[in-house]
């Protein structure tokens, strides 16, 4: 049929009560005419029901002390930081530190001579490789 | 923050629940342990955090899941078996006759063999919601994910598990 394809991905969201009253009356409807759809609708019941009646084993004997021994073992998170010495970390102090250094090399990097050239000196006798023999 | 009696109270009447829960997601008796017992370590590391107001029950699941999300994603070696009946084991509610239980444990060995095929997302999906009994909004906050994700996860776990059941109850 061909509502089917658009039905199909609301039927999980129809079992989940998961439809405004006008979708779900519309998925009802079509279930009520396509026998395919009642089917996927019926499959899906079944489905859920077997997910939520499946059963867990039970706890092992003894789990439950080992977690409250656990909680009596265990220093909080509060309880650790008050005991370990934290670093002296100061933000403003390495802020100021990076300034400083910033300083120095943009200082540096605008009055200085500045660095000679790495392909080609300023003596006459070096020989230039990109500009043969300097002037 | 949580005083220790009240922690102690806490771990007496949610730890059962919550190890159910991780029976469901790992597929195995010992998994289900560790991830019980790991999932408590930080609830304890992090009691100070804890708002009596709030619900500890939520967030207990939320801790629980994402550690079993975050140790499935970086140890995909984890291996995992479906569950098994085992001594002891707890049928589920209105299990009835002996009969019907064989057939309840019959089916929960097909149910815990189909989910242990699930991706960790989609079985932590199915878990919630359809074994669990939360809503769209509880799991989408517990996997920290949007409402959306949740009901897309669950359309795509829902038919791989009825296409692996199929044969078996006309699922």
């Amino acid at each position: 049929m061909m509502f089917c394809a658009v039905v199909e991905p609301l039927l999980d969201l129809y079992l989940d009560d998961r439809l405004v009253p006008v979708q779900a009356r519309w998925v009802e409807k079509h279930a009520a005419r396509c026998h395919a759809c009642a089917a996927k609708l019926a499959a899906g019941r079944r489905l859920k029901a077997a997910l939520r009646g499946t059963g867990a084993p039970a706890m092992p004997d003894g789990f439950k002390a080992r977690l409250l021994a656990l909680a009596q073992a265990m220093p909080s998170a509060k309880a650790l930081a008050e005991e370990l010495p934290s670093p002296d970390l100061r933000p403003s102090a390495a802020l100021a530190f990076g300034l400083a250094a910033l300083a120095v090399f943009v200082s540096g990097s605008l009055l200085g001579p500045g660095l000679p050239s790495q392909a080609c000196s300023d003596s006459g006798s070096s020989v230039c490789f990109f500009g043969g023999r300097d002037k | 923050m949580i005083a220790r009696e009240k922690l102690d109270e806490l771990i007496e009447t949610h730890s059962a629940k919550a190890y159910q829960a991780a029976c469901r997601l790992t597929g195995n008796q010992a998994d289900a342990c560790d991830l019980v017992q790991e999932a408590f370590l930080r609830i304890i590391e992090k009691k100070d955090l804890f708002d009596p107001g709030f619900d500890f029950g939520g967030w207990m699941y939320r801790i629980m899941f994402r550690v079993y999300l975050n140790s499935r994603r970086s140890r995909e070696r984890l291996r995992e078996v479906p569950l098994e009946p085992e001594a002891g084991s707890v049928p589920a509610a209105g299990a009835g006759s002996p009969e019907r239980a064989a057939e309840n444990s019959e089916l929960g060995r097909s149910i815990g063999a189909a989910l242990a095929g699930l991706p960790a997302e989609l079985r932590a999906c199915v878990v919630l919601v359809d074994m669990e009994g939360m809503d769209y909004e509880f799991a989408a906050e517990t996997l920290g994910c949007p409402v959306g994700s949740v009901a897309g996860r669950l359309f795509r776990a829902r038919r791989a598990l009825r296409a692996a059941l199929g044969p078996m109850e006309g699922i």
